[in-house]
């Protein structure tokens, strides 16, 4: 005990997130394998074809391995997984890393584009509205950012993007509607998925900013006469990232392998309405690979922002909460 | 402060990288576009800009199974017989024809090449129909284009002769080798199945593909070369483009959108958009597909009671499943297929026979499993169905499922149903095809869905497929569709529309009431 209490913090910080990504990344092979297993219906019979006589069945389900016992398939499944090989859709019979490899970075485009979008807009607005309505100031600013964010905030993402597109799509004609041939096409929808969380997120801020302003650390600062940039700037900031860098990091994730609707609306071509897509047709090689990368990689950016988060207080490492 | 100073720090760091990892994806996409131009003024006149509804699930012609694929191979592969107006055939790359119920023999034309510059043989054309017919092809049109007997095809290349030997009469093979599915492969292609299916092999057809990029778009070029291709009665103004991009986009409305904006040349809709296009466009309207009652006859389901079917036919109102289906643009079936195809009932369909309160009570009590598609409508038709069979008693159990699971469950039938929608494509324009899922062997070794056993039906469906003499034909046709509706063995339904918008630089045929992207042209 005693050596593990001298050990530097960051061990026992790296030791527990490894054991959880491992512990994550372990659940998720476990429940993609179980996705074949449980499914009704003949996995066998969905890759052959509505057309596929019996025998042919019976040969795609032994091409398939699926006539071997279970742990034997667990064995195959997970050897396949450590050579990178994440199957074959049964549907247009490519392999599901190419279309994993396709479709990742547009889905990855617009979903980083949306983060910074989000980062950049939400923190600043929010702060601004803090510092302006700070101890009872300016009623009516507060008020209208209240009901601004809470009503944009609440709007669902497709009544935006279909918004957006009617007004500044067709009527202004400003901006292509859909596609992903030009760099202007991405405008409409990363502001499609950015709006909400704007929203939601610049009201955190608000209110982490103005429980930072009412600290005794910030009294004492501001009593030194800084200037404001460097105040708010290197007094304020740093102590109210750790709730939105956490949130955006749920909120990376979730846009990662949530933007259906915005992908649907504007044509754009993610891995998310193509999972919808396998889905629909039972294509199961396709929607195990897709929810073990996209699991993945949510594990892997809650491991990021962790590691950002010891960066910026490292009383987390030890795993105690972040005071003010 | 130092602490603080480099907390600020690490979050920038973080900060710039999400920036950094964002700019570098969106220059490979900036720079990976070009032909497609997204504003309206981006495309070239040499470019026609269009929309497939998802993507193609392979380009090898024979394994095509849905409307992508049947566009696809349109540009890729010609067929050797084309449907013009009014069911007339028009050379492809057949120049002259002649058939009867058990053979057909074709002239190859002299100077069509693949675009791999290998000229077009009779022989090469013998073994891509020999592959298309094989089983282990698995091509799903195989048995609508050739029966479920045993097909010959042999070539003679000093005289330019096909010759197709059929075991069976089936006498609508011609019409089959017009359909898309029957594109004509190049040897290459037979040696590489995987680079055909991935649309790199040499084609016969106007257009090679030149860019895929799954999930966003793809890129035709018209060959240089293609010096031939059908003359329809009725030909494009203009001339055909340099090139073809057709974007996908599943989204009905986002096509919409994109045409009214000028993003697209071109655009098939089925749903409430397309009354955003009024008179100020240029379009055309076409019957995408047609639907009819199928129920399951074979022992133990409702359907096998005659008068369970008479009493469903009985209380169905045609004119409300059209409200309900396609909000009333459809038009109303006189039997399983529509006006394209030559020997379709003429007379209106009428029912005749039991009143509503009998049907009620025939009706009332029966455990009935409705099996419906959902991309028609999200299943409002079949939604109306299950209405009226709960208001007559009936406990109905109804799913509308995706196509994939239709496809096998339906037309597999390897589901639990007793009354389904059949939303047939009938891209031959024949009767053989809608008509062969009401006789024969049951899936998968014949297309009988629903189990029917109708004998005057299959008497007069054998009888029509055993003369070429079209009157005839079309006699035991009409016998035969016929003979289905006495039977109760189907209700006919409605035609699902899809109107084919185009942008005004644009001039399109639809030769045989069928969407070809080759027969997109640019006007001037």
């Amino acid at each position: 005990m005693a050596v593990l209490d001298e050990a530097p913090p960051w061990l026992g910080f790296a030791a527990r997130r490894l054991g959880g990504v491992l512990l994550v990344l372990t659940a998720l092979v476990v429940i993609t394998f179980a996705i074949v297993q449980l499914m009704p219906g003949d996995p066998a019979r969905v890759a052959a074809g509505a057309n596929a006589t019996p025998d042919q069945i019976t040969r795609m389900r032994h091409d398939l391995g699926l006539d071997r016992s279970v742990p034997a398939q667990f064995v195959d499944y997970v050897g396949n997984l450590l050579h990178g090989d994440l199957g074959r859709s049964f549907h247009t019979q490519e392999n599901v890393a190419d279309i994993v490899a396709d479709r990742l970075p547009y889905t990855a485009e617009l979903a980083l584009l949306g983060i910074v979008v989000i980062l950049v807009v939400a923190i600043p607005l929010g702060m601004l509205v803090a510092v302006l309505c700070q101890n009872g100031r300016r009623r009516r600013l507060d008020g209208a950012f209240t009901f601004v964010t809470g009503f944009v905030g609440s709007t669902p993402e497709y009544v935006l993007g279909t918004l957006l597109v009617y007004v500044v799509g067709i009527k202004l004609g400003w901006l292509p509607v859909a596609g992903a041939a030009t760099v202007d096409a991405l405008v409409l929808p990363v502001v499609a998925i950015s709006l909400g969380p704007v929203c939601t997120i610049a009201r955190i801020v608000r209110r982490e900013t103005a429980v930072v302003l009412g600290q005794d650390y910030f009294r004492t600062a501001r009593g030194r006469r800084l200037p404001a940039r460097r105040l708010y700037l290197r007094h304020a900031l740093p102590n109210l990232l750790t709730s939105t860098l956490t949130l955006a990091g749920l909120l990376l994730a979730g846009l990662l392998g949530g933007t259906v609707i915005a992908e649907s609306v504007f044509a754009w071509p993610g891995l998310g309405t193509r999972v919808v897509e396998a889905i629909t047709q039972r294509d199961l090689p396709v929607v195990q690979g897709v929810v073990l990368v996209l699991g993945s990689l949510a594990c892997l950016i809650n491991l990021l922002i962790d590691v950002v988060l010891g960066l910026l207080d490292p009383r987390t490492l030890s795993g105690k909460a972040a005071g003010s | 402060m130092r602490r603080v100073s480099r907390k600020w720090s690490a979050g920038a760091g973080v900060a710039a990288a999400f920036a950094l990892v964002a700019a570098c994806t969106t220059g490979g996409t900036g720079s990976g576009s070009g032909s497609g131009g997204a504003s309206g003024s981006g495309g070239g006149d040499a470019v026609v800009r269009t929309a497939f509804t998802s993507d193609p699930k392979s380009f090898d012609p024979a394994k095509g199974d849905n409307l992508n694929d049947y566009l696809s191979a349109r540009l890729l592969y010609d067929t050797l017989v084309r449907r013009d107006d009014g069911g007339v055939l028009v050379p492809g790359l057949a120049t002259s024809w002649s058939s009867t119920a058990t053979s057909v023999d074709l002239t190859v034309r002299g100077d069509a090449k693949c675009s791999d510059g290998t000229p077009l043989t009779a022989s090469v054309v013998a073994r891509s129909l020999t592959y298309f017919s094989a089983p282990e092809t698995k091509a799903p049109a195989a048995k609508q284009v050739f029966g479920t007997g045993k097909v010959a095809v042999t070539g003679d290349d000093a005289a330019a002769k096909v010759h197709i030997e059929l075991d069976h009469p089936w006498a609508d093979v011609l019409f089959g080798l017009a359909m898309p599915q029957t594109g004509i492969v190049c040897d290459a292609g037979l040696k590489d199945p995987a680079g055909m299916a991935a649309g790199k092999a040499p084609g016969t057809g106007p257009f090679t593909l030149q860019d895929a990029k799954r999930g966003a778009s793809y890129t035709f070029a018209r060959r240089a070369d293609y010096t031939w291709g059908p003359r329809f009665a009725v030909m494009p103004q203009g001339k055909p483009p340099a090139s073809l991009v057709a974007s996908v986009v599943g989204n009905e409305s986002t096509a919409a959108n994109e045409l009214q904006t000028g993003a697209l040349d071109h655009a098939a809709l089925t749903g409430p958009d397309l009354d955003r296009f009024g008179s100020d466009w240029a379009s055309t309207t076409l019957s995408s597909s047609n639907q009819f009652v199928v129920y399951n006859e074979r022992e133990g389901h409702p359907g096998a009671d005659p008068q369970v079917r008479q009493a469903v036919a009985a209380l169905i109102d045609r004119t409300a499943y059209n409200n309900a289906s396609t909000r009333g643009k459809g038009a109303l079936l006189t039997s399983i297929s529509d006006e394209t195809s030559p020997c379709v009932l003429k007379q209106p369909y009428k029912y005749e026979g039991m009143d509503a309160a009998t049907a009620k009570s025939v009706l009332n009590g029966r455990k009935i499993r409705v099996l419906g598609l959902n991309v028609i409508s999200n299943g409002a038709g079949t939604a109306y169905l299950q209405a009226i069979l709960k208001d007559a008693g009936a406990d109905v159990e109804l799913r509308n499922v995706d196509l994939a699971t239709w496809a096998s469950e339906f037309i597999g039938n390897q589901g639990q149903w007793d009354l389904g929608v059949m939303v047939n494509i009938n891209l031959s324009a024949t009767m053989t095809t809608p008509g062969s899922f009401m006789t024969g062997d049951s899936p998968p070794k014949g297309r009988n869905i629903g189990g029917t056993g109708n004998a005057d039906y299959d008497r007069e469906f054998l009888a029509a497929l055993g003369t070429t003499d079209p009157a005839q034909h079309c006699a035991h046709w009409e016998a035969a569709q016929t003979a289905l509706i006495k039977r109760y063995d189907t209700v006919p339904l409605s035609t699902v529309p899809q109107k084919n918008v185009y942008a005004k630089r644009i001039s399109a045929v639809t030769p045989g009431g069928y969407s070809d992207l080759a027969l997109l042209w640019v006007k001037g």
